[in-house]
């Protein structure tokens, strides 16, 4: 297959899916092929020895558990390096990977995935095209980018395609002969998609991790997306009425609004670390059959007894990030349901990001520390009611504002908060 | 929402003073920076300036 064979818009793995997978690994890239992604990206800068290796930044700091620059490293160092995944990602991964050199990848992966290689030093994109040349790859199943317009130009002379980072100039780019203009995503318009259809030339937005954005930039007439969670912005398919937290590995729209939280082997659970913050994750992976009247069921643990914690649940409209330390959340709509550390219970209706109580329970029983609390949220056309099991408590609503709401945020506020066995019906 | 990455477009590298970033598309610079977050915080600055 080669780029002119993938239908548009398709999905680029920015930095091999690093929502998923640990970035720019030759582990992660092959996780990333075998759930379905048909191109990942590279970023490669030039090593002390003339090598090149594959990284996004310009040091080894955030990914590795050493420090210092990419370009001070030679080959030999390189192969050294051990990528912290279990800090930097979570999820299951094991720390003992190592970043690739780019003959590497392309000695696994040149002429079998397509490649969206860009050239990260100023001096990466001739020994990029000279790597490829050696190892015999198709230059139909590669596209090259850069910031740099002397970089375009040089792959254009050399015969291979290559997307123009950052531009939305695209009279400039159709003058200098560039196929691909690579704007990010919030200055993707449909003047721009229009206007660059109009010269032959192509759109690559970067970097669209959620589906209302998707949806947006679809809209407008992208022709490619680079996203770090490339099956959840691939489709709607493969969403499930039930979280698999028993695995312990990152799912498909598994999406930090505030943070993203992490697993707890000792219980199967997923959930948010004790803090003196407020959280919330999305769970794009999550959708009831009915998104118009449907039961969620989970396990909520809150391990304060202060009134002002708790676990929450906020059943939202799309996927707009809801942060609730912010004054608001542009886009997050919905309703709030909070398991308070004291055991009472609250329903917000939340426009905006800002919440407004429609009903709370006075008193309560405290959960026990360390235990969990069965919880049952039922959502009809006109109504909703919040039910806790253990005390056989429940708070109904008469609210019709926000509908459907199918979209799923798991949260906590001042408290360690684990949540486990989530079902919607 | 071992630290934030480097803008896309900018590439944030060690001196001997310090961290400075580079600027891509033009070749710009700043720095010295203390820290490599305070280097991100200020090339993010001028990705959305």
């Amino acid at each position: 297959m080669d780029f002119a064979d993938l239908s548009r818009p398709f999905v680029i793995a920015h930095r091999g899916g690093s929502l998923q997978v640990p970035e720019h690994t030759l582990e992660g890239y092959w996780v990333a092929v075998g759930q379905g992604s048909a191109v990942i990206e590279q970023d490669v800068s030039t090593l002390a020895d003339g090598a090149l290796g594959v990284m996004h930044d310009g040091t080894v700091d955030r990914m590795t558990t050493s420090s210092g620059n990419v370009a001070d490293h030679t080959s030999v160092t390189w192969k050294q390096l051990d990528i912290d995944a279990s800090v930097t990602l979570g999820g299951g991964w094991p720390d003992g990977l190592r970043p690739p050199l780019f003959e590497e990848v392309l000695t696994e992966f040149g002429n079998r995935v397509l490649l969206c290689a860009e050239a990260k030093s100023s001096d990466a994109m001739s020994p990029m095209i000279d790597a490829l040349e050696r190892h015999g790859v198709r230059p139909a199943s590669v596209l090259l980018q850069s910031f740099a317009l002397a970089d375009c130009r040089l792959a254009l002379s050399r015969g291979w395609h290559v997307i123009w980072l950052g531009s939305t100039d695209v009279a400039r780019a159709a003058a200098e002969g560039i196929g691909w203009i690579g704007p990010p995503a919030g200055r993707v318009t449909p003047a721009l998609c229009d206007a660059a259809r109009a010269v032959g030339i192509e759109v690559a937005c970067y970097t669209v991790n959620r589906r209302h954005q998707r949806d947006a930039v679809v809209a407008a007439g992208v022709d490619a997306i680079f996203s770090d969670d490339p099956r959840y912005i691939a489709g709607d398919a493969g969403r499930r009425t039930s979280d698999l937290f028993a695995r312990q590995t990152w799912l498909p729209g598994m999406l930090p609004d505030t943070s993203r939280g992490r697993f707890f082997p000792d219980d199967s659970s997923w959930g948010f670390d004790v803090s003196d913050t407020v959280a919330s994750t999305l769970m794009g992976f999550l959708a009831p059959p009915d998104p118009e009247a449907f039961t969620l069921d989970l396990d909520v643990r809150v391990d304060q007894t202060c009134r002002r914690s708790g676990g929450s649940v906020l059943l939202s409209t799309d996927d707009h990030p809801y942060r609730p330390s912010s004054r608001s959340s542009p886009g997050a709509d919905g309703y709030l349901f909070t398991l308070r550390g004291d055991g009472s219970l609250d329903v917000q209706r939340v426009l905006e990001g800002v919440a407004t109580t429609l009903a709370s329970s006075t008193g309560g029983t405290a959960p026990t520390p360390g235990t969990y609390v069965r919880l049952r949220i039922t959502v009809t056309d006109q109504a909703l009611s919040f039910m806790r099991a253990d005390v056989a408590e429940t708070l109904t609503v008469a609210d019709a504002t926000c509908r459907p709401v199918p979209v799923v945020h798991l949260g906590s506020a001042f408290a360690g908060v684990r949540f486990r066995n989530v079902v919607m019906s | 929402y071992h630290g934030p990455a480097d803008p896309d477009g900018y590439l944030v590298e060690q001196t001997p003073d310090g961290y400075r970033w580079t600027c891509r598309a033009d070749g710009r610079t700043a720095g010295p920076f203390t820290s490599r977050e305070e280097a991100v915080v200020s090339a993010e600055a001028d990705e959305s300036a």
